[in-house]
């Protein structure tokens, strides 16, 4: 093979006719529950809406709307990993292919890829299987790319890297002018490689517990030519000195978390923030429709193997980025104001910023 | 943690969706799940002999049309109405008016052919 054919070989998973016409299929089904079922359940749970979400969950569990919605919001999502055509078992036969892609591109620049061998996973993460796809980004190289593939066609900003510029990184970067961004929880680094197009003279870390996907974050940085640092941390424990940052960033990291661990990070995103400078958390942390809203995301939570995504929205951001030593705390949901919930199912995220008092 | 929280924390714990009622209307989704992919693979398996005892694609061709771009764009199309197709049925399992009341309807069934 020539040195040229080499330089094009593929470094993310192939996946093969069959799987991307089942992930196709696939779509499809959830492309109809999350119109179709949705607003079925809606429609049954309008005239419930004041009873509460213990009786909206008892009383709606008996009605086939709720039962098929709930159903293919589990199921198509295991279909999605762990069927037949499924990401994991796909993506896991490709591991003589895939691993040698970290193993090299670890070799490329290694002073910006720092991984503990000692450094123990927390159990909120080893425990949760998170999103359904068992192991999770932590246990396995190959559940890296599967990581990449699974978020690639995903909603809202994680999927588009245009959007994820525009609407997530540039108004951040605008708000702090950084020179020195923290990006906490940063999986394959889609967020860090956002903040540092928006802030191409900053100088950007990414952190994460999982060691696969900083490897696959590290190679993809250095492929799109942008130095950025990576390292295995916990955000409730880092290992930076006190005011080194600008910016502490995170992209769809607290759903993650329980709520003792949030507060211990909120304490320590402060800790390595400079006075004035801009803690960002962008997350689930706010449910449009009131009662209802709040019934079907505690059922997204569960079904979906996002138990913290729960408690995330009763969370008291405003009380306790203040205790942290936060001030301007703003909270800014992309949601149908009020009671409205939206016409179809998404993701209501929130940007919560604070500045370092 | 409030007592309803709890409650309904509880409830989400089993993650059954299915009581037993509607265990026919699954089926029926199942069903024509099946009857979908049952015909699609038969139609494919058929289609592949054919032409390849004709000596008309082999597996390098397959593999190109499967890249190809008007391929990926019926994908595109089919997979909406695929998911459509599979799981109307569980919401509207019946189509078709119910008109069993009629039978009780003097003036529209002629009640002495029925008692016969
Ligand atoms: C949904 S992903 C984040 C996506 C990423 N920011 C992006 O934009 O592509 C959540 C990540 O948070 C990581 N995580 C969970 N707990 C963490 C913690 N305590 N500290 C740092 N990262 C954590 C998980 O390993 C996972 O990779």
């Amino acid at each position: 093979m020539s040195a040229a054919d080499k330089a094009t070989e593929p470094t993310r998973a192939v996946l093969p006719f069959e799987c991307k016409v089942y992930q196709s299929y696939i779509r499809g089904l959830k492309a109809w529950w999350k119109d179709e079922a949705y607003r079925a359940v809606m429609a049954d749970a309008a005239p419930l809406a004041g009873k509460g979400v213990a009786a909206l969950e008892a009383e709606l569990g008996k009605v086939p709307s709720y039962q098929l919605y709930g159903w293919l919001e589990r199921h198509l999502q295991q279909f999605k990993y762990v069927g037949r055509w499924g990401l994991v078992p796909v993506i896991a036969a490709q591991s003589a292919e895939l691993l040698p892609i970290l193993k090299q591109g670890a070799e490329r620049f290694p002073e910006r890829l720092k991984l503990d061998p000692n450094f123990k996973v927390p159990d909120y993460v080893t425990d949760v299987d998170t999103h359904q796809h068992p192991g999770s980004t932590w246990s396995d190289d190959y559940d890296a790319f599967v990581h990449e593939s699974a978020t690639a066609g995903f909603s809202f900003t994680l999927g588009d890297s245009e959007q994820l510029v525009e609407r997530y990184a540039r108004p951040l970067v605008e708000l702090s002018q950084p020179r020195d961004i923290l990006d906490l929880g940063c999986a394959t680094g889609k967020s860090s490689r956002a903040l540092k197009t928006a802030a191409p003279q900053a100088n950007v870390f990414g952190c994460d517990v999982s060691a696969p996907v900083l490897r696959l974050a590290h190679v993809r940085a250095v492929e799109e030519g942008m130095h950025i640092e990576f390292s295995q941390q916990s955000a409730e424990k880092l290992n930076f000195a006190d005011g080194r940052f600008d910016l502490v960033a995170s992209h769809w990291l607290y759903h993650e978390m329980p709520p003792q661990a949030i507060r211990i990070a909120i304490r320590e995103a402060r800790r390595v923030l400079r006075r004035g400078g801009v803690f960002a958390i962008y997350d689930m942390c706010a449910v449009p429709g009131g009662v209802v809203g709040e019934w079907l995301h505690a059922g997204y939570a569960a079904r979906n193997n996002e138990p913290f995504a729960y408690p995330l929205v009763n969370l008291d951001f405003e009380t306790e980025l203040r205790a942290a030593g936060f001030g301007d705390v703003k909270l800014e949901v992309h949601a149908p104001p009020g009671d409205r919930m939206p016409a179809s199912r998404t993701h209501y995220m929130a940007m919560v910023t604070a500045v370092a008092q | 943690m409030t007592q309803e929280h709890e409650a309904l924390i509880s409830a989400l714990e089993t993650q059954d969706a299915f009581k037993d009622a509607t265990t026919s209307r699954l089926l029926g989704t199942i069903v024509a799940l099946g009857g979908e992919v049952f015909v699609l693979k038969a139609q494919v398996e058929r289609l592949t002999r054919a032409l390849q005892a004709a000596g008309v694609v082999d597996a390098a061709a397959l593999a190109r049309a499967g890249e190809d771009k008007a391929m990926s764009a019926w994908i595109a199309s089919e997979e909406r109405q695929f998911g459509e197709a599979l799981l109307r049925p569980f919401l509207q399992p019946d189509q078709v008016k119910n008109v069993a009341a009629m039978m009780r309807d003097n003036t529209s069934v002629d009640s002495a052919q029925v008692k016969k």
